[in-house]
Order: structure tokens, then C-alpha cells, then sequence
């Protein structure tokens, strides 16, 4: 029995000697980057499932013609260089000679063509469409020069290219006929080809990819010999591996995650402002929300500093508009802000005829200011969305808090337009041209969630959209957000900063965000 | 007991076809569509379009119909999601989840039956005490506290053991590289069949211990580790057997949370995307699949109690 006993602990012992036992310090120099991602990546950019964990994987695998660059400007891609006919309606994109796909093959304008005939194809469905609303066509001039011809001009289109926007292989798609695009896993789900800098070494569903670099990037030779994408839907789970140095750079969503990782010896915690807004869209087709004094008033009656500190550890800066500061040039500074003034927001809701009834609730012509606020119940906008009712509270204006699963969401509130007032955010892309968030043709179907119409507002995006130099966009674009301050269509609240962290033995990640940083994942290195 | 088997047979087509209507019914009635068609930034033609590839501009019945004609040959269509076959990626999955909830039911019985055992015949001493507490403690403590907890300690400070998925990325087959992964979940999902599994061996042991028979066989001079093993303990498995015959499907479907945490590509997890997703295909599939694991893990139950009880026959 004894001997028994003693058997069965040494064969125990025997086999923990071959547990793996992940090196605190990560893989060897050269070696590998490891990142997390919350689910199984979708290795085809225009795929409908292309969402956020596909993104940091197919920005890696692909090029598009043009990207942000380290610098904050957007840089050519694929493309070299391009420009525009006088009449804005022709934009010509002069492609770079040599580059490869992964398996060998040479890229050419046809390769350009080919994907950008699936955004264009209506039955289609590809992701991302709305982005690339006016381009009406597409020409391969010859191997090395693309065309496209839009429906109205579109000064952005040179930013609207360079997001995850990649370019896809017409001959990986040889004999599949479109309307099997998303289901020929083949590609979508095996074995992508692409041009990037990393190219598909080993897929396994629901635990890693991991690809390897490509000698013959046009971009140069990557440093790093592998990237590999560990699956891990939990969060805790994230930053428990990133503290044992399993993963070597980590997204912080949350920035209550940060002090879990902060202030040890090996860690880089950095964050940067990102092209973001949170905000609160009113829906401007509501009598209660016609009156711009309302407006100014609810956005007088909001502590945001006081909420960027609660909810997000101060990670963010109160937003004058929903363009940020990322935007550089196109960003002004010098425009109306909202302080918390609870005394103000109270005076311009007198003005606008409403008076505070007996119980503590405005009133005008018999009617109570009371609305709903709907919400996702994602991130904190469940806790949010209360905070707002307190302060809304505070200056006579009822709300009922109506908050729903994201899927709800978009479905039975946002898409239908069911919704007094919304609480959601924004990314997009790095470029001011706002058309598609607040002109008035884009109310009822398009992103213009506060169902905005203002004419002069409407001018002023058209005319940025046809502005051939920088300057006059510059001129333009500063002057709408003079008037959003104004006029609120949407009542910013706040622009969150990223947060990432990586191991400092990891170098060379420009300061961009991070989607953008792995368009340049050639340029880091692992000591 | 071939009559009966056939009978069995029968019921479950019943069944089977009773839940997987049921569930098409809620499931389209349900708010919310396809996660591909939920987003932000879709647009009218974008959410038409798919609408038309997915099926969804059909009306209800004819979705229904044609959704049970394949299902009758086990073709269960493609995910609303990546597009991938339902088949394909229940095939990926179903193994992962067997070997991770069998594992845990393995070690559950391995260490619960023994444990309830000695409970029950060293009732109130301190072994007991001790026992019941941890049972308790167990029983509590939810899963994904637990779960961290040893992440924390395992992985984080003593790089004993791996926090996350079923093997090394990039490595080939190592089985003690597998073991190694296969820790931590599973002694997470023990802990919540665990105390239940040694909680209903103690009680159930106690009240056979009670029994005249067994006063009777002691009387009759059997050695008292005999009336244990060869009366007592087989009676009292009973109603053990009852509830393995609900933790195995529980297993099966709903390990979420620890294969959340520990990136275990498993069912529970799919299940749960599926639904936030609302891709039908996968939930139907989904849903097929582990009322089959009921039905047989219900059928095994009964067989086994004709095994242990012998006034039960199924002839």
C-alpha cells in the first residue's frame, strides 16, 4: 500500500517536470510578439464579420492604399502617391512597382479593382460600405494606376482608403463564384494572402493565430519573427498573462485594469488621445430638444470632469466637439465650452419657458420634462446613464433610464430611431469630414444619430467635402465646429484617451493608436 | 430490453422535435438580429443584402421547414456569424468540452464519492467537519473567483502552470504540455460538482446506514467494511446516479464561465456567443446537440439504476 502510494507521487512528480513553464521574461530576442484578442478573427477585411479582434489581425496581413502614419498624417500604402481632377470627382492613386502577395504572385491595379468591386457590389454586403458611399467606379488604368471615379466630390476620400481597407488577391478567388465571398473559408478563415508585413503561419479555432514575417515586405523585413494572437475573452484573464509575461503589448479597455499593471519595472503603461467622442445624441425631431437653449442647458448641468474621474480614472479630456484634437490643423480650439454650471443650465431653461413645478419637475404649456434615456448596457454606460439622470435631476429635467443589450440596441432602438435621447460613442476615422454624422441626408438611415438638420451646418460639410487644398478644409472645418458648439447636434461629453501597455523589452511602437501602430508592426523590435 | 430501448428511441425524437421547435420559435421571435447586421456603421443596402444571404427575408415557416429538412440529415446549416459550417465548428468544439467536463467529473468522483463516504461513516467527527466545511466553502465560492484565485497564484506568481487555453501556441502534440493546461479548468469545474457529488453521497449513505437490512447484516456478522461496500454504498448510489444524470449535460452546456476565463474553446463559451450573437443556425445546432447529450446521459441514468437496483428490469 505504501510503495503503492510512493509510486503514484513520483510518476506525479515525474510528469509536472515537463509542465511548461512560461519564461517570466517572454520569448527569446527576435522571438515573438504575443497579443490578445477577445475571439476568433475573421481574415478577410471586408468580411461582415470583420470586427474589432480581425482588425489587429488583417491590418497586419494586408496593406490598403494609403495608412495613418507615425507622424499623424495619413502616408501612402500601396499607393505611392495620388491626386485629384479639378473637379474633385477623379482621384488617380500612382501604385508602388514589386510588391508581392504572400504566395509570390505580383500585385497590380486589378488586385485594387477586384476588392473594390466587392464594397461597390449591392448584393454583397461588405463591411465598412458607408464609408465609400460616392465612389461610383473603379478604373484599372494600367497595372500600376487606379483610378476612381466618385459620385460627388470627397476631399476624405484619402483617409476613408487607409482604414481597414485592405487589399485582397483577385486570383485567391478564381473560380469562387461572389455571392460565395463570405462563406469560402479557404481565404476567409485558413489560409489568407495578402501583402502585409506578416504573412499566415498556423491558425488554431478559438485559441491562437499566429503568423510569420514576410522577408519580401515592400515596407522592409519585419524584426519580430512571429506575431501569434491568443484568444482570451477575459479581461482579468488578459492581464493576468501580461503580468506572468505570457503577452508581451495589451489593450486596456478599462481603465480601472491599469493600476493592476502599473508601477512594475518591466511594464510601459502608455496612453494617447485617440479620434473618439462619447456623447449624448438628443434626438433633435423631439420638441423637447428643439430649443438650442435646452441644449446649451443640459450640457451646463453635466460634471464631466467629475464622471471622466469616476468612470474612467481620468484617462480622458471634456470634449468641445466631436472633432477632436487628434485632427491637428483641422481642430479648433477657440470655440464655446460647456463648464458645470448648474445655475446657468437652470437660467436658460427659464428662458427657454420652462418653469419648475411642485414637485421638482420643469414644466411648459401643461407639459413635464420628462424623457427617456436609452442606452447599451455595455462598458459603464449602465452606471453613466444613472449619473446623468442625478444631475439631470438636479435642474428639474426627468428621466427614465431604458438600457438594453447591445444587440437590443442597434436593433430595436438605434436602426428604428426609437430613442428620446442616446447615450453611445463614436470612433472615426482621422479626418474631419463629419458628413456622414451629421448632415441631414444621413438622419433617417446614415450615422447622424441625433437626427440632425441644420442648413448651414449642411453647407459647411458639403463645401469640406469639395475643398480642393488643405487650407480651405482647414478654414471650413473650423468654422463647423464653431457651430456645433453653438447650435449642440450632439452633446459631447468626453474624448477617452487608448491605454496600452506592452513589456519594455518591446521597442519601436509609434505613438498612434494602436490599430494603426501594427500597420508598422515591420518597425518594432523585441530585445 | 430491446423493446425498451426502442421505446426510448421514440420519446426522444419527440423530445428532440418538441425543443428544437420550440427554441426556433423564441429564438426568431426574440429582439435583436444577426450581430453581422447589428452594427453601427451598417447601412440599409448592406443589412438588405444580408438579410437576403442569410435567409431571413423568407417568412417564418418556410425558415422553419426548410431549417428541419436539413436538420433530419444533420446538416445544420452555416453560422449567421463567420459563415463557417454549424457542423464543422460543433465538431471543433464538443471534443474540448468532453475532455474538459470529463475530466471534471472524473476528478469529482474520484475525490467526492471517497469524500462523502467517510463523511457518512465518520459522521460528526472531525474528518466530517472538516469535509462538510470545504464542501460548503465550495458550493459558494463562485466559479470565476476561484478561477482567478489560482490564475493569480499558478500562473502570475509561481509559473507553474499555463492560464489559458489547451496547449502551448506553436508547439505539437506534448502530452504533458496538454495536462498542464488541462489543470486549472478542471479543478475550477470540479468545484462546482464537487460538493454536490460528496453532499448527496453523505446524505444518501446515512440514510442507508439507518436501514434495518443493514443493522441486519452486522447482526449477521459481516464485516462492517463489506456491508459498506457490497449493501450500503450500492443503495445509496442511487440517487448519486440521479444527479450525475444532471451534471453531465450542465457540462456539456453551461462550463461558460471557467472556459471563458481560461480561453477553453468549448461549448459553453460558443453557446453563450451564439446567443449574443443571435445566429439561429448555431443555437438550433447547438441546442440539438445537447438535448442529445441529455437524452443519452438520462437513458445511461436509467440504465445504471437497473444495474445497481435489482427490482428494476427493462425487459
Amino acid at each position: 500500500m505504501r510503495v503503492r502510494l510512493a509510486i503514484v507521487l513520483l510518476l506525479a512528480l515525474a510528469l509536472t517536470a515537463g509542465f511548461r513553464t512560461p519564461a517570466s521574461g517572454g520569448p527569446a530576442p527576435g522571438g515573438g510578439l504575443v497579443f490578445p484578442i477577445v475571439g476568433d478573427p475573421t481574415f478577410n477585411p471586408w468580411h461582415p464579420r470583420h470586427f474589432v479582434e480581425s482588425i489587429f489581425v488583417t491590418r497586419v496581413l494586408f496593406n490598403g492604399l494609403t495608412k495613418w502614419g507615425k507622424e499623424s498624417r495619413w502616408v501612402g500604402d500601396l499607393a505611392e502617391r495620388w491626386e485629384t481632377s479639378p473637379d474633385g470627382l477623379t482621384w488617380t492613386f500612382y501604385l508602388r512597382k514589386g510588391v508581392k502577395w504572400h504566395d509570390g504572385r505580383d500585385f497590380t491595379s486589378d488586385d485594387v479593382k477586384f476588392t473594390y468591386d466587392i464594397i461597390l457590389n449591392p448584393r454583397l454586403g461588405a463591411t465598412g460600405r458607408a464609408a465609400f458611399n460616392s465612389i461610383k467606379e473603379i478604373k484599372a488604368v494600367d497595372p500600376n494606376t487606379v483610378q476612381f471615379v466618385l459620385s460627388a466630390p470627397q476631399a476624405s476620400i484619402v483617409a476613408v482608403v487607409g482604414v481597414n481597407a485592405g487589399i485582397i488577391p483577385r486570383h485567391a478567388f478564381t473560380g469562387v463564384a461572389p455571392e460565395n465571398y463570405w462563406t469560402y473559408d479557404a481565404f476567409n478563415k485558413r489560409n489568407p494572402i495578402g501583402t502585409g508585413a506578416y504573412k499566415m503561419k498556423e491558425y488554431v479555432s478559438g485559441s491562437y493565430v499566429t503568423l510569420e514575417k514576410n522577408p519580401n515586405y515592400f515596407g522592409g523585413a519585419p524584426s519580430i519573427d512571429t506575431i501569434t494572437y491568443k484568444i482570451l475573452p477575459d479581461v482579468n484573464a488578459q492581464i493576468a498573462q501580461f503580468l506572468a509575461g505570457d503577452l508581451n503589448i495589451i489593450f486596456i479597455d478599462n481603465p480601472a485594469l491599469v493600476k493592476a499593471v502599473q508601477g512594475r519595472p518591466n511594464i510601459k503603461v502608455d496612453t494617447l488621445p485617440q479620434n473618439n467622442f462619447y456623447y449624448i445624441a438628443p434626438n433633435h425631431r423631439n420638441k423637447l430638444f428643439q430649443d438650442r437653449r435646452v441644449r446649451q442647458a443640459i450640457m451646463y448641468s453635466l460634471d464631466r470632469p467629475a464622471m471622466i474621474k469616476g468612470f474612467l480614472e481620468g484617462f480622458a479630456t471634456p470634449a468641445s466637439s466631436p472633432l477632436t484634437p487628434v485632427l491637428k490643423n483641422y481642430f479648433n480650439p477657440n470655440v464655446k465650452t460647456y463648464e458645470f454650471d448648474r445655475a446657468k443650465a437652470r437660467q436658460l431653461l427659464a428662458e427657454a419657458g420652462w418653469q419648475l413645478g411642485s414637485d421638482g419637475v420643469l414644466v411648459k404649456d401643461g407639459q413635464r420634462f420628462r424623457f427617456t434615456l436609452t442606452y447599451p448596457t455595455v462598458q459603464y454606460f449602465e452606471p453613466l446613464s444613472a449619473l446623468i439622470q442625478q444631475y439631470l435631476r438636479a435642474v428639474g429635467i426627468e428621466t427614465v433610464l431604458d438600457g438594453v443589450d447591445f444587440n437590443t440596441f442597434i436593433s430595436q432602438r438605434y436602426l428604428p430611431r426609437r430613442y428620446d435621447a442616446t447615450v453611445v460613442w463614436w470612433i472615426m476615422p482621422e479626418d474631419p469630414d463629419f458628413f456622414n454624422y451629421a448632415h441631414s441626408s444621413a438622419a433617417d438611415t446614415g450615422f447622424n444619430v441625433p437626427m440632425y438638420s441644420n442648413k448651414d451646418a449642411d453647407a459647411l460639410m458639403e463645401a469640406g467635402r469639395k475643398a480642393q487644398t488643405v487650407a480651405e478644409r482647414e478654414r471650413i472645418y473650423k468654422k463647423l465646429q464653431e457651430l456645433m458648439a453653438e447650435d449642440l447636434p450632439y452633446l459631447q461629453l468626453w474624448w477617452p484617451n487608448e491605454i496600452r501597455a506592452w513589456n519594455t523589452r518591446l521597442k519601436g511602437v509609434p505613438p498612434i493608436h494602436l490599430r494603426a501602430a501594427f500597420q508598422w508592426v515591420n518597425e518594432w523590435k523585441l530585445e | 430490453m430491446g423493446r425498451y430501448l426502442l421505446e426510448r428511441a421514440a420519446q426522444a425524437l419527440v423530445v428532440l422535435l418538441v425543443v428544437s421547435t420550440l427554441t426556433f420559435v423564441m429564438v426568431t421571435l426574440a429582439p435583436g438580429g444577426p450581430e453581422i447586421m447589428m452594427t453601427m456603421e451598417s447601412t440599409p443596402d448592406q443589412r438588405e443584402a444580408l438579410a437576403r444571404q442569410l435567409g431571413l427575408d423568407q417568412p417564418l415557416f418556410v425558415r422553419y421547414v426548410k431549417w428541419m429538412a436539413s436538420a433530419v440529415r444533420a446538416d445544420f446549416g452555416r453560422s449567421f456569424g463567420d459563415r463557417r459550417k454549424v457542423n464543422e465548428v460543433i465538431r471543433e468544439r464538443l471534443p474540448n468540452t468532453l475532455l474538459l467536463g470529463g475530466t471534471a467529473l472524473i476528478l469529482s468522483l474520484l475525490v467526492g464519492i471517497p469524500a462523502g463516504i467517510i463523511s457518512a461513516t465518520r459522521r460528526y467527527s472531525s474528518t466530517d467537519h472538516v469535509v462538510t466545511f470545504f464542501s460548503f466553502i465550495g458550493l459558494s465560492i463562485p466559479a470565476f473567483w476561484v478561477a482567478i484565485l489560482l490564475i493569480l497564484l499558478f500562473t502570475v506568481r509561481l509559473s507553474w502552470l499555463p492560464a489559458s487555453g489547451m496547449a502551448t501556441p506553436g508547439t505539437s502534440f506534448l502530452l504533458t504540455d496538454r495536462i498542464s493546461h488541462l489543470v486549472l479548468p478542471a479543478i475550477v469545474l470540479a468545484t462546482t460538482t464537487l460538493p454536490n457529488l460528496s453532499r448527496f453521497m453523505r446524505s444518501a449513505l446515512i440514510e442507508e446506514i439507518g436501514q434495518d437490512y443493514v443493522r441486519t447484516a452486522r447482526a449477521k456478522g459481516l464485516p462492517g467494511r463489506q456491508v459498506l461496500s457490497r449493501h450500503a454504498i450500492r443503495n445509496a448510489l442511487i440517487p448519486v446516479v440521479t444527479l450525475l444524470g444532471i451534471i453531465v449535460p450542465r457540462l456539456v452546456g453551461g462550463a461558460v464561465i471557467t472556459e471563458t476565463i481560461f480561453s477553453w474553446p468549448g461549448m459553453g463559451q460558443l453557446a453563450v456567443a451564439a446567443t449574443i450573437g443571435r445566429d439561429f443556425p448555431l443555437i438550433m445546432g447547438l441546442t440539438v446537440v445537447v438535448a442529445i447529450v441529455v437524452i443519452v446521459s438520462n437513458l445511461l441514468v436509467d440504465l445504471a439504476y437497473g444495474w445497481l437496483d435489482p427490482r428494476i428490469t427493462y425487459t
